[in-house]
């Protein structure tokens, strides 16, 4: 699904990844967790295709093409989402309009007809009802004045609703009340299968509870430390990240 | 036209004009007051970023023929596009002449419009040269004006529908049409009117127009002012309203057309509880000049003003906005907040923005922001990663920004429409469907 080698990343100069290697085979579920300025959020920003990151070695490979060759909206049409750690507000857009654009515009891109009004409504409303989310969300604008619970939960029905290939969930778990989680969590479970890859940033083992991942990483210092499956987050909740930032270094 | 040349020729077509022998005396002083006034010229402060000597250069028709026949088919084709039903309030007036009113006939008990023309002929002067005072192309427009109208509400009155008044322009002639509209609503009285300028891609007029709001207390006025004349004609208005206790005026001004467009905007919240929210939407692109000068005078205390005025500038189009709130001496309780947003698409376009408070007293709440940019790179790659492509997402969040003024008005689809043909934009899907309950 995705391999990412050696991958080396700057912003503005200052190297921020530092030959991270990282493969994640189809219908699995990866947790990459890290203390804060470790290069997670850089990570996902990178493999969306956000401007301003200078990939300065490396390679990444999504579904067998060269990810970082392609546009933004071409990684999304091809299966790539990104939920964001801030989604943005855009006032003036309405939530049903984006999400039927975000939708037809990867339906286009693989020959399929886009969806007529009709069945596009009933997918959306099952989709809200499964995140509980409200009806008149629908015309207000794209999180515009959603508190920080709603935000998550819209960025998790855009997924639901988009079914991409590989996920990349961004602290997708911070800021939320057990509630939220739970929610957050039912949606990402619920997409699980055999041809659908995933990617858990995270700082805490909260999440990995709700969201059981087949490995766990550990990033520091823009590389991958440590590997191992779940009983790993567990330790690093309990024990913090120094004894895993001490192993590498001695290493 | 020289001032000069001007009051020649009002002097020789006095008798062409609509009016009692006292409308003719307030003519000629409202020409000596231009005369001694003369064109605003750059050096003024108000009239910085624009220049009239267009105005002053031109070789003016002023005194033409009523086209024939009124409404001529280029006008009814023009009006066609302002897609109004068939049975709406509907004055329309072609080339400054009054062409059709399915209007006053039709309204009730105690609610008059009545055309300029009729008003001037049997109640004699509307507006007084001091009403105009320092305000020179107001005092050309008293000093001209032939047409317009003047809708008058008596206490506790509402309109059942909006009035929409139509200033179509089909000559290509440079010639001058200077409407005078009035409304005058007693207390609690209630109205909405729109107004519509509108042009060919040949008209060359000039419009001068002068609109006169007077609310009483605890009167109501939804004013619409939709500016989409052809490209090759120019505007200057100058919208005064006067407004009492407890009234309320929210306006919103639109300018996509025009070559040349200078619109003044004078608001006085005379008494407790007066409310004024304006808001604008500006595009400007092509040549275009477009100048907005805002002036709120909070006279009266616990008064309220909001501002929120947004320009678009596409290739070679030039966008001016000037607010200015005057907070004025033994006020308390004073609300004003102003907010200029600027979305500059091209390299080639200018925004000049300026944002003036003048407070002169202490229990006062006011606010200010301006901003001048390009669109939102953070906005455009959320979207983007959503598989929308970037022009369609440039195009997305460009109507998205004017939107958020045309919400305000009763056809935000018509006029969504109008920006996305007048910028060219790119977008991911039809913009007028809307989510089925």
């Amino acid at each position: 699904m995705l391999a990412i080698k050696s991958l080396s990343v700057s912003v503005q100069n200052q190297a921020i990844l530092k030959g991270l290697t990282l493969t994640v085979g189809a219908g699995e579920v990866h947790a990459i967790m890290g203390p804060n300025g470790s290069g997670k959020s850089t990570l996902a920003q990178v493999l969306a295709g956000r401007d301003g990151y200078e990939v300065t070695n490396g390679s990444v490979e999504f579904l067998g093409e060269d990810l970082l060759a392609m546009l933004p909206e071409e990684r999304a049409r091809a299966g790539l989402f990104l939920a964001f750690q801030y989604p943005l507000e855009i006032p003036g857009v309405n939530n049903a309009y984006l999400l039927k654009a975000a939708l037809n515009a990867q339906r286009k891109s693989h020959g399929e007809p886009e969806l007529d009004a009709f069945e596009f409504m009933r997918l959306i409303k099952e989709n809200m009802e499964f995140v509980q989310i409200s009806q008149d969300f629908l015309s207000r604008s794209v999180n515009a004045g959603f508190s920080g619970g709603e935000k998550k939960r819209n960025e998790i029905l855009q997924m639901l609703t988009l079914r991409p290939r590989l996920a990349v969930l961004d602290e997708t778990d911070s800021g939320l009340d057990v509630d939220a989680l739970k929610i957050v969590a039912k949606g990402v479970n619920s997409l699980r299968g055999p041809d659908r890859s995933m990617i858990l940033i995270t700082h805490y083992a909260r999440l990995l509870e709700l969201i059981e991942p087949d490995h766990v990483h550990v990033l520091a210092g823009g590389r991958i430390v440590k590997s191992g499956d779940r009983t790993l987050a567990l330790e690093l909740d309990e024990r913090g990240y120094d004894w895993v930032q001490e192993q590498a270094k001695s290493a | 036209m020289t001032p000069e040349e001007l009051q020649h020729s009002l002097q020789h077509n006095l008798a062409k004009l609509p009016g009692t022998a006292a409308v003719r005396a307030t003519r000629e002083a409202a020409m000596n007051a231009f005369a001694t006034a003369g064109y605003p010229t750059r050096g003024h402060e108000d009239w910085r970023y624009t220049d009239l000597k267009p105005l002053a250069d031109a070789d003016l028709v002023l005194f033409p023929q009523p086209p024939e026949p009124l409404p001529s088919p280029a006008a009814a084709a023009l009006m066609a596009t302002v897609g109004l039903p068939p049975d709406a309030y509907a004055l329309l007036f072609v080339d400054g002449y009054l062409a059709a009113n399915q209007v006053s006939a039709r309204l009730g008990d105690g609610i008059e419009l009545s055309s300029l023309a009729d008003s001037l002929e049997q109640i004699g002067p509307v507006t007084s040269v001091d009403d105009v005072n320092g305000q020179p192309l107001a005092a050309l427009n008293l000093a001209f004006a032939r047409e317009g109208a003047r809708l008058t509400l008596d206490r506790g009155k509402s309109l059942e529908a909006p009035i929409h008044l139509i200033f179509a322009n089909v000559s290509p002639l440079l010639q001058a049409s200077q409407p005078q509209f009035l409304i005058q609503l007693a207390p609690n009285a209630r109205a909405q009117v729109i107004v519509h300028h509108i042009g060919t891609a040949e008209s060359a007029s000039w419009t001068n127009m002068l609109t006169r709001v007077v609310l009483e207390a605890g009167a109501h006025l939804t004013l619409h002012r939709l500016q989409d004349h052809g490209p090759k004609q120019l505007h200057t208005e100058l919208l005064d309203a006067k407004l009492a206790a407890d009234s309320e005026l929210e306006l919103t001004s639109l300018d996509f057309g025009g070559r040349l467009v200078r619109n003044d905007i004078h608001v006085n919240l005379t008494a407790p509880g007066a409310r004024c929210d304006l808001a604008g939407l500006t595009l400007a692109s092509d040549g275009q000049h477009i100048d907005n000068h805002i002036r709120i005078d909070h006279v009266g205390s616990h008064t309220e003003s909001e501002q929120s005025f947004r320009n678009i500038v596409g290739d070679h189009g030039r966008a001016v906005f000037n607010g200015k709130v005057i907070v004025h001496r033994n006020t308390k309780g004073i609300a004003a907040n102003q907010a200029s947003d600027n979305l500059l698409l091209a390299a080639n376009g200018e925004i000049d923005t300026k944002p003036e408070l003048e407070i002169y007293a202490d229990d006062v709440k006011c606010s200010h922001g301006a901003t001048v940019g390009e669109l939102d790179e953070q906005q455009l790659f959320y979207l983007r990663s959503r598989g929308i492509g970037d022009s369609a997402a440039r195009g997305l969040l460009t109507l998205a920004f004017a939107t958020q003024i045309l919400e305000r008005t009763t056809a935000p689809t018509r006029l969504n429409a109008r920006v996305i043909a007048k910028l060219g934009l790119d977008l991911p899907e039809d913009p007028t469907w809307r989510p089925t309950p």
